[in-house]
């Protein structure tokens, strides 16, 4: 587990850094072992940052119905009323 | 809520003023927009995707952006010029901006959504944690208290176990690296 845990410890440290090692580049061209699974990490961070966007809009939508409903903010809600006058609070 | 929660609270927080920008910069997107013709809703839901376009600039990116407003009323644009161009390319228009333009085309991959649902067979505990860490770039200190782990070395062993399990996952089911990034 540890070694493996290493493992994605080392590709972490090569796909996000700013700086790519040469060194671990070279050792992915002769490994597609390696290869493969730097893909997979890739696809990973991918997969995590769709979800945290999902939050996020969700996180949005909680703050938009707050801003419209709450007492401390009838001034924003009076701007946007302005702008669309039909759409009911 | 957790974008106007109490700061006492011990969610974790985004390192960007979420309500203040909010409330400032709608209503001018919203003005915008309606004189476009777009529906409240719309409204909405474009300024809220230039918001996180914005955010994962700023957050994920390192980018320093000098004026946010200008930024994103620019990233609205561009959001309104592909929802109402069928085909979908980009063509010159008033404030085309290229480096904006690959950023909008990057959120609205469509191909990218088919894939979510593999997401939660790594368990929810699991994916807040990678979230707050890759996404809402928390630190592993402040992850340690929220998630109840005894120190960051623990929270760190956690944080990669997870992040495994989305990896078994997406070498279970075969996702093609081609879905994503070609």
């Amino acid at each position: 587990m540890r070694t493996s845990l290493n493992e994605l410890k080392q590709i972490e440290a090569f796909l996000l850094s700013k700086k790519k090692s040469p060194a671990f580049e070279m050792e992915m061209e002769s490994n597609p072992d390696l290869r493969e699974k730097v893909i997979s990490q890739k696809i990973a961070y991918h997969l995590i940052k769709l979800f945290g966007r999902k939050l996020l809009k969700k996180d949005l939508n909680d703050l938009h119905y707050h801003l419209m409903h709450s007492h401390e903010h009838e001034r924003f809600q009076r701007e946007v009323q302005k702008i669309y006058p039909h759409h009911k609070i | 809520m957790q974008l106007v929660q109490d700061k006492a609270s011990k969610q974790l927080r985004y390192d960007l003023d979420f309500p203040e920008l909010y409330e400032d910069l709608f209503p001018k997107v919203a003005s915008f927009l309606s004189k476009q013709g777009s529906s409240y809703d719309l409204a909405r839901d474009i300024f809220q995707d230039a918001v996180i376009i914005y955010f994962e600039k700023v957050s994920h990116k390192k980018e320093e952006v000098d004026n946010p407003e200008a930024y994103i009323m620019g990233v609205v644009r561009h959001l309104w010029f592909r929802t109402y161009n069928e085909n979908q390319q980009w063509v010159d228009f008033a404030g085309f901006n290229e480096e904006v333009a690959e950023s909008v085309d990057e959120y609205l991959n469509p191909v990218q959504h088919k894939v979510m649902s593999l997401l939660e067979r790594a368990g929810r505990k699991c994916l807040e944690l990678l979230r707050a860490f890759y996404y809402q770039k928390a630190s592993l200190h402040s992850i340690a208290g929220d998630f109840g782990f005894s120190g960051i070395r623990s929270a760190t062993v956690q944080k990669y176990k997870c992040l495994k399990k989305v990896k078994d996952q997406v070498k279970k089911e075969e996702i093609d690296y081609a879905d994503f990034f070609e």
